[in-house]
């Protein structure tokens, strides 16, 4: 089975972009083995009790502690965008593996595939 | 080689659409493959036959429908995507009960799973942002 890398690179509510995202992540955990690096804003998609809905908006994030349920175990972050906006990964939605910005070429080039959105 | 293309960005916002169009050309003239084009989130609105560019601009639905019927080229849009911005085929046109389609020809309306078969057919996985 091939290893597909899907990279979320977008804060949560900025465009209904991310919404999507996480729908291409679901679809995918269907077809092949999955794993998420969540880069710069993306990280903000994990962030707990988003308050969208009052603004109207669909609070689609919860979905991403459900990805677990659908096979998607591996999730990723950067050290650095951790510290950038102060996060402890275990205090996420779901707890990606931090790594440092220099194991990050490394981890894309590991797998078969590469999804950017 | 055999080449995906996914392209992400709205024709009206961004370059994407256009640069993934002058990839998909420059691919087919090196004499390598496009197994399938996804547009996805705003690029489904390539798609859209409803809209009309004035005459001294080009039209990007006009370029990837040449491009790809000269070269069998399957041209995807996503349902769920399309489905939020108006473009249907006939039968979610029906289904949704809108007064008339709005995908233009040569463009098909398609799902997920097309986009995630064709990362794992092609030897290449090409995407364009917004």
């Amino acid at each position: 089975m091939q290893r597909l890398l899907i990279l979320i690179t977008k804060r949560p509510y900025h465009s209904i972009a991310s919404q999507e995202g996480l729908d291409v992540i679901l679809a995918a955990s269907v077809f092949t083995e999955c794993s998420v690096l969540f880069l710069s804003d993306g990280l903000l998609q994990l962030l707990p009790d988003q308050k969208a809905n009052d603004t109207k908006i669909k609070v689609f994030t919860r979905g991403y502690a459900a990805l677990p349920d659908y096979g998607v175990e591996q999730f990723y972050c950067q050290s650095s965008d951790l510290e950038k906006w102060s996060l402890d990964s275990k205090m996420l939605l779901v707890e990606p593996i931090s790594l440092s910005p220099s194991e990050i070429n490394p981890l894309i080039r590991s797998f078969d595939k590469v999804l950017n959105l | 080689m055999k080449f995906m293309l996914a392209v992400l960005g709205d024709p009206l916002h961004c370059q994407g659409p256009m640069t993934a169009y002058r990839f998909a050309e420059a691919v087919v003239t090196a004499g390598h493959t496009i197994h399938r084009v996804f547009f996805y989130q705003g690029a489904v609105l390539v798609a859209n036959d409803l809209a009309e560019p004035p005459q001294d601009e080009t039209s990007i639905t006009q370029l990837w429908q040449h491009l790809a019927s000269e070269n069998s080229i399957e041209l995807v849009a996503c349902i769920a995507s399309a489905s939020r911005r108006g473009i249907f085929d006939e039968d979610e046109a029906i289904r949704y009960q809108k007064s008339t389609s709005s995908i233009s020809s040569g463009f098909i309306i398609g799902g997920l799973g097309q986009l995630l078969e064709g990362i794992l057919v092609a030897d290449r996985t090409v995407t364009f942002g917004s």
